[in-house]
């Protein structure tokens, strides 16, 4: 295609803004229509289907859920303890072991650095860790096993460990000169010029835990501490199990009581809600943070 | 005292990691749950016989491969390609509204990926069927169906996760020298040869690095992935079923201790040669990069 020299391509162009506009529109529409239904009658779904606007508005779908169940809340509660429990100390853990092993006066630098790096590339597998902490350390329907497990994260301490190598070496030599303890060194002076790392891996950590269902699927066999996107996933399979079986008596009963569609669609906001909610104020750490650390390489 | 910074971390890969180490024995033996992990009887490698004589296993092995190839390639493509797109915006707002949208789905868990996904497909309700059925066609059995599914899990996975890539390179991008662009602007370069000439090839060192370092984890699915989207329906197993999807199964369904372990084992000793191999390859690409 020969273009000419001094004008633009306006196909070119067209296209291009084109294709930007509709990858736009496929992700951010789903959550718009399910925005939508979640505020809809279900009447409204039934006979239209999904629309951008509700033809009829109503609050009943998280009427429902509010009504009934009260394991939302505690779904919320839980996943809320875990994910500031989880993240706080997960910062923690790995800011205090980044810290000293970004010093290139650390004397146990090299073993360190190995015995942190072994588990990244060899590991037991998930039958072992299983059985540990079902048969020997008892925290199979705990709280507990939600968050404990997950707390070392090798390749984010790695992250946390290049933010504070940037920390310039006079600076910490000057504080030792004028006499401060390691530990002041590292709480007054280090943490705080890393502020932009621990917002990025807190982010990072603040998503995982949000959204942790696997370690509940697999660890828990009541439903004493559910985190949100299993019970959405439960209660999902459980519409689609009612819906499919409407001549169990109960079933039938809240098959008919149910806006299900409304519910489902309510559900949804519930449990990621926060999250897109919180996300976009945080986008600007994040970006930084994810171009840092992948320039760096 | 900067060691005792270390311990708590140290303390914690002790317990979660090293510790379950000990427990590959599990898959040279017929475990059983009263006996423990030392009380159970030495089979030796009957587990990986039996294994690797089943029909699973390799259809697990290359459905877990095949998947991480096939989204590897078009993650990084993609990604480029929409980077350089953004990059080619003149407004900033422009930029920061596009890049806000894209970034929407990797902020939500699989679950509600699995929701999406069946608006789009369920033989009811679903979106598809509807128009399909508006034109005078048969619904489709999506969950029953095969051949669909690789394409369904590759937008899926594409559409979930290209925000972040797409980030870390348009930052790649940002620091291209813009004199170079200027030089070539002067030279009557046209906006597609700047693409071709400058961008492309500045960010290739990072787009192969990153594809080597992916590499590694090629024995390793994102199981929320493919159990979630395809609502663990077992007739379609043959094209969605990855080592993880079959190792949950076998864990909490039918409780094969002797199966799921060596195939823990065996995706664990597979995941090491990898990455020792790929970070082999990325050493001699770009010295400054190792793992190591």
């Amino acid at each position: 295609m020969k273009k000419i020299k001094t004008g633009k391509n306006h196909m070119a162009i067209i296209s291009k803004n084109l294709f930007m506009i509709l990858l736009l529109v496929a992700t951010v529409l789903p959550f718009i229509l399910i925005i939508s239904a979640s505020f809809s009658s279900q009447s409204a779904i039934d006979n239209y289907g999904y629309q951008l606007i509700p033809k009829e508005v109503t609050l009943d779908g998280y009427k429902y859920i509010m009504q009934t169940s009260d394991q939302i809340i505690k779904a919320y509660v839980i996943t809320i303890f875990i994910t500031a429990a989880g993240t706080i100390l997960s910062l923690m853990m790995n800011a205090m072991a980044a810290y000293p092993l970004s010093r290139k006066d650390f004397l146990y630098r090299r073993q360190v650095n190995m015995f942190v790096f072994i588990p990244t590339i060899i590991s037991g597998g998930i039958v072992p860790t299983y059985i540990l902490i079902t048969k020997y350390l008892h925290m199979a329907d705990t709280i507990w096993v939600l968050f404990v497990p997950a707390l070392a994260n090798v390749s984010r301490m790695f992250l946390l460990r290049t933010f504070f190598a940037n920390i310039p070496d006079s600076l910490i030599e000057a504080a030792k000169i004028e006499g401060a303890s390691e530990m002041e060194i590292f709480f007054k002076i280090a943490l705080p010029l890393v502020k932009t790392g621990l917002a990025t891996v807190a982010i990072f950590l603040v998503l995982q835990f949000w959204n942790e269902w696997f370690t509940a699927l697999l660890y828990m066999n009541s439903n004493k501490y559910i985190t949100l996107q299993l019970l959405l996933n439960r209660i999902m399979e459980n519409l689609q199990f009612l819906k499919r079986n409407p001549d169990i008596g109960m079933a039938q009963m809240m098959a008919m009581d149910m806006p299900e569609t409304a519910v489902s669609n309510a559900m949804v906001i519930v449990t990621a809600g926060p999250t897109l909610i919180v996300f976009p104020f945080f986008q600007k750490y994040f970006v930084k943070g994810i171009t840092v650390g992948s320039v760096k390489g | 005292m900067l060691l005792g910074l270390c311990v708590p971390l140290m303390v914690w890969l002790v317990v979660f990691n090293y510790i379950p180490m000990v427990g590959v024995i599990i898959a040279f033996k017929n475990y059983n749950n009263r006996l423990g992990m030392f009380g159970s009887p030495w089979v030796g490698m009957k587990n990986f016989e039996y294994l690797f004589k089943s029909q699973d296993f390799f259809r697990i092995v290359r459905n877990t491969i095949g998947y991480n190839i096939i989204f590897i390639i078009t993650g990084v493509i993609f990604a480029v390609f929409v980077a350089i797109l953004l990059n080619s915006l003149k407004r900033k707002i422009s930029v920061k509204i596009f890049q806000t949208g894209y970034f929407l789905p990797f902020f939500i868990s699989w679950v509600i990926v699995a929701f999406i996904v069946q608006l789009l497909l369920d033989v009811d309700k679903g979106i598809l069927n509807s128009m399909i059925t508006t034109f005078g066609g048969e619904p489709v059995f999506w969950y029953q169906e095969k051949y669909p599914w690789p394409f369904i899990f590759t937008i899926a996975n594409l559409w979930k996760n290209f925000g972040y890539s797409t980030i870390m390179y348009y930052g790649a991008i940002m620091n291209i020298d813009q004199e170079l662009y200027e030089a070539a602007k002067i030279d009557g370069c046209t906006e597609g040869q700047l693409t071709r000439y400058i961008t492309i090839p500045l960010l290739m060192p990072m787009a192969v690095m990153l594809t080597i370092l992916s590499v590694s984890g090629i024995m390793r699915g994102d199981f929320s992935l493919f159990y979630y989207v395809s609502n663990d329906s077992g007739m379609i197993y043959e094209v969605t079923d990855i080592i993880d999807t079959y190792l949950f199964r076998a864990l909490r369904k039918t409780g094969d201790m002797g199966t799921s372990s060596a195939v823990g084992l065996f995706q664990s000793v597979a995941g090491f040669v990898l990455v020792m191999i790929s970070n082999k390859i990325a050493h001699k690409v770009d010295e400054n990069t190792a793992l190591i």
